[in-house]
């Protein structure tokens, strides 16, 4: 059984003349450790097809497997806890909340988790620790560089300890370094026995993943490994 | 020309703009006529009149010494004919009006007195005759020139009556009178009208306290000063929090304005025109709507609207100007 | 640590939007205490119109008089020529047995008080300008009204004070006290138990006050305005008389003013006449006769009170929907603010429901903070049923406000996120 498998996915926004097929009949088996990147232009889909293997959103046709379950039939309570449990995503923007400080963006998927208080301390300050912001924890996202706020919001992604680590565009707003030093974080998770699936357009990054699923026009026009 | 999606947030401050001047049309214009019906079924008297007797005086004696009090009104009733006297010296309580005009000043004056003219009741129309597009009506073989019909909806004593000028000695009805005061003290003006008459006549008049009459038996007391109050606050609170959303909106949108270079001064006469293009017309088709429903669109709700529209304008202020404090970079990427 | 989260997010909600969630609290606050001040006038009007159209307007009236100008025959009645008096007995007699009716004896009069302090106001004819006024200023010719024995109870009246007359009150014998139920006005002036010497149709008799009526009472009499208000006048009962061969000048005027009353009944003013016309001929006794105008005045004044009654109704619900709607529509544009926000909450793994939880939090929380305040405020200003009335307006107006919120809050879309959108 594989770990997490896209069968016939499509997926449409709009309807009539405005109707877009953002997704045609993409089929994926992606296996458990994999580090994967997810490129092609702006527009042609990588987005929409994180964010269905993230529970983001369901396809409009086809089956989305994970572990074995059908992670497509789910209702939006379902889908939440799924996300809650077995997703850890990070954007381009940070998706921080900014009246908040970095403790308690990291918290909130302990919260949502019913994890008690002391849980909720102690993984915080695992995970701030292993990020670097152990000092940071009280600062509101508005007071760190954009590299920290990227950290702080891996280190939410990281809380409930996912199965699967999503990062769309995550090194789009960082300069060069801090990117480096974003991606390297990815590939100690990955050595770890998560799996992580990047999107970009970057192909410096894709070089750096064992595998690359190249997107055109909504399909997927080549699924390589490189190593 | 491409006509801009507006934005949601715009789409809102128009609905409760619209809301509250078309609640103002209803809701105010529903005070006041409770306020119209109770003093139309007190016979359209002010509530603080003053009444009193002059016993043994003509009625062409006490309008003589009423003459000299500037800014009252004098009535005397036959209740049995349903027919008024009234004398205007400067203003009088306008019932409400059907059609034509009521009283006023100059039909007081020395050259027109001998004009028959009447203001009707609207039961009384049909009483009326019509020659070259003018209505008459008869009156004890008298023929009066019908100025204009009053009336409520509801049945009061004013539908049938029939108003005419007060020198006519031949309406005898009871030896009561009634001033409105709309220029002084009451007291003062009752004073200066006894010493009037007593020194005309040697009587002395005597003030009555009536006791009430009409809707005000039957209904309790309706606080109407309160209520215009507390519904003029719902709805300035209504513009001040829409539009202080409204404007909290806009931080993005000053942002990149500022980042194009759009200078400080043009930046906030922009959103306050914008916010004009929002809350006028809003305001002018609720108080459309409003018209609908309601006869005539009172001065209270217009100045209801406008001080909503001028109290949101106000709150917008501030906050725009601390939006432009903002760091520009902060809004967009944050 | 659910319920945790969700007050958490409550109150940072609150305190993200101070202003605006104080001029909200202040506007349903307002609106609270101006419902609570409708709906107290709608429950007053209610109580008052629904009693006056119960006991006075639902009824139809004749009323019954004497014809002014028959001087002839009214001096021939006094005189007891032919047995007048006899004649006009039994034509009263045939009012008050006639089946298809009720005869109400109520009339003005006026009765002269021994009393140098009762104020103008009081005096028979005040409001007609011409009081009538003694000559002996120690004595005062007052307004009065007589009552028969069925008028309080046909008419819904109760004392305020005191006790309503009983059936030993309408017997006179000589040397008693005729018991009086004084107007609302007479309060500050007389008291209960109070004896008054006094004279009414020429003959000196004690009054004992036996009770005040309440402000406002209105008991319908023959004349234009179809009722009078009864705060300034003095209620005695109309005695029956006693059969003596010696008829007094007292047992003839009286019993001149027991005749005039009022008939109730569903009969047309054709049949009423008839019988009345034919009640005449057969006793002998002179004319009266019956005008049915003033029940005309009365049912206008019903109806446009009533009307009265439906326009208040109205104002309290175009009031209510407007707060609703303001209310929905403010924390509809705080949820607007918040969009990214919730979008975080959703990608961390909070599901919809706790969104909307968080939503209709906020709005109770709101209402709670106004409904306490208007509570207090509107149960020392307006009346004791106000935290009721507020309670209720809280909970209809936070469910509804609710509605739509929720509606849009289930649609946050975590993918606008994604697209920073």
């Amino acid at each position: 059984m594989d770990f997490l498998e896209l069968k016939n996915i499509c997926k449409t926004f709009g309807r009539g003349e405005n109707e877009v097929k953002a997704l045609k009949d993409i089929n994926i088996k992606i296996g458990k450790g994999e580090l994967i990147a997810i490129t092609g232009k702006s527009g042609c889909g990588k987005s929409t097809l994180l964010n269905i293997i993230g529970g983001l959103s369901l396809p409009s046709s086809g089956a989305y497997i994970f572990e074995g379950s059908k992670i497509s039939s789910y209702n939006q309570n379902e889908l939440a806890s799924f996300r809650n449990r077995n997703i850890g995503f990070v954007v381009q923007s940070f998706a921080l909340i900014n009246d908040m400080t970095i403790f308690d963006n990291i918290a909130l998927p302990l919260k949502y988790a019913g994890k008690k208080s002391f849980e909720i301390n102690k993984r915080v300050k695992e995970l701030t620790d292993k990020m670097e912001l152990s000092d940071k924890t009280s600062f509101f996202p508005s007071q760190l560089s954009g590299g920290q706020c990227q950290r702080a919001s891996i280190a939410r992604a990281l809380a409930c300890n996912p199965r699967v680590f999503l990062a769309d565009e995550p090194t789009g707003a960082l300069d060069e370094q801090t990117g480096k030093n974003i991606l390297n974080i990815f590939k100690s998770l990955n050595e770890g026995g998560m799996t992580v699936i990047i999107v970009t357009h970057d192909l410096e990054i894709a070089s750096m993943c064992n595998r690359r699923i190249e997107m055109k026009d909504g399909t997927i026009f080549n699924d390589y490994n490189l190593k | 020309m491409q006509i801009k999606k507006p934005r949601v947030v715009s789409i809102f401050a128009f609905l409760i703009f619209f809301v509250i001047s078309f609640i103002s049309c209803i809701v105010i214009d529903e005070i006041r006529q409770r306020a119209n019906l109770i003093s139309a079924s007190r016979g359209y008297y002010g509530k603080s009149q003053i009444v009193f007797a002059a016993d043994g005086a003509s009625d062409k004696d006490v309008m003589e010494s009423v003459k000299k009090i500037h800014g009252i009104a004098l009535y005397k009733d036959d209740d049995i004919n349903n027919i008024r006297q009234i004398f205007v010296n400067g203003n009088c309580n306008n019932p409400p009006l059907r059609s034509g005009r009521f009283f006023n000043e100059k039909d007081f004056v020395e050259d027109k007195s001998s004009e028959n003219i009447a203001v009707i009741g609207k039961n009384k129309v049909s009483e009326t005759t019509e020659t070259n597009g003018q209505n008459y009506i008869m009156l004890q073989g008298v023929s009066y020139t019908v100025i204009g019909v009053v009336g409520t909806d509801e049945e009061t004593p004013l539908n049938n009556t029939v108003i005419i000028k007060f020198n006519h000695d031949s309406y005898s009805g009871t030896k009561i009178y009634k001033i409105d005061v709309f220029d002084g003290n009451e007291d003062l003006v009752f004073s200066d009208i006894s010493k009037e008459i007593e020194n005309k006549t040697h009587l002395v008049p005597r003030k009555i306290i009536f006791e009430k009459v009409g809707l005000e038996r039957i209904l309790p007391e309706f606080n109407q000063k309160n209520l215009y109050i507390l519904v003029m606050i719902c709805l300035l609170i209504s513009s001040v929090t829409i539009s202080m959303e409204w404007a909290n909106a806009l931080k993005r949108r000053i942002a990149v304005k500022r980042l194009v270079g759009c200078g400080k001064f043009r930046l906030i006469s922009e959103i306050l025109f914008d916010y004009f293009k929002i809350s006028l017309p809003a305001g002018i088709f609720g108080m459309l709507f409003g018209f609908i429903f309601v006869k005539e669109i009172s001065l209270l709700s217009l100045f209801a609207v406008a001080i909503s529209v001028l109290c949101g304008f106000i709150v917008t202020i501030p906050i725009v100007k601390k939006l432009l404090k903002v760091s520009v970079s902060e809004v967009l990427t944050r | 640590m659910k319920i945790g989260i969700v007050w958490n997010g409550i109150i940072r909600m609150y305190k993200k939007h101070k202003w605006l969630a104080f001029l909200l609290i202040v506007q349903c606050f307002v609106c609270t205490l101006l419902i609570n001040m409708i709906f107290g006038t709608i429950l007053k009007t209610h109580s008052s119109v629904s009693k006056f159209s119960r006991f006075i307007g639902s009824k139809s009236y004749y009323w019954v008089n004497d014809d002014p100008d028959d001087n002839i025959g009214f001096s021939r009645y006094m005189k007891n020529q032919n047995g007048e008096y006899k004649k006009l007995k039994d034509f009263y007699e045939c009012l008050k047995r006639e089946q298809s009716w009720k005869f109400l004896s109520v009339d003005r009069q006026f009765i002269n008080i021994h009393s140098a302090g009762i104020p103008d106001k009081f005096l028979f004819q005040y409001e007609q300008g011409c009081p009538i006024e003694s000559e002996d200023k120690s004595k005062k010719d007052v307004k009065c009204l007589h009552v028969s024995k069925n008028v309080f109870s046909e008419f819904g009246v109760t004392v305020s004070e005191g006790r309503e007359f009983q059936n030993e009150d309408f017997h006179y014998d000589n040397g008693e006290y005729i018991p009086i139920i004084l107007g609302h006005e007479y309060k500050d002036i007389f008291s209960l138990g109070q004896i008054l010497d006094g004279e009414y149709l020429s003959e000196t008799f004690k009054f004992k006050v036996i009770g005040f009526l309440p402000e406002l009472t209105e008991i319908p009499v023959s004349g234009n305005t179809g009722t009078i208000l009864c705060d300034r006048y003095i209620v005695m009962p109309a005695f029956s008389f006693n059969d003596n061969s010696e008829i007094s000048f007292f047992d003839k005027a009286s019993l001149d003013h027991y005749v005039s009353g009022v008939i109730i009944s569903d009969l047309n003013f054709a049949d009423v006449e008839e019988r009345i016309n034919r009640y005449i001929l057969e006793t002998g006794a002179r004319k009266y006769s019956v005008n049915p105008e003033g029940s005309n005045v009365i049912k206008s004044l019903t109806s446009v009170s009533e009307s009265e009654l439906s326009r208040l109704i109205y104002i309290f619900i175009i009031l209510t929907i407007f707060t609703i709607a303001s209310i929905s529509i403010t924390v509809n544009g705080f949820i607007r603010e918040n969009y990214y926000e919730y979008g975080v909450h959703l990608l961390s793994g909070a599901t919809p429901r706790f969104l909307v939880k968080q939503i209709i939090g906020f709005i109770t929380l709101i209402m709670s903070i106004s409904f306490a305040i208007s509570s207090i405020v509107g149960m020392f200003l307006i009346s004791n049923l106000a935290p009721l009335v507020s309670l209720i307006f809280s909970v209809v107006v936070a469910l509804l406000s609710s509605v739509f919120p929720i509606n849009v809050v289930k649609k946050v879309d975590v993918n606008n996120l994604i697209r920073r959108q």
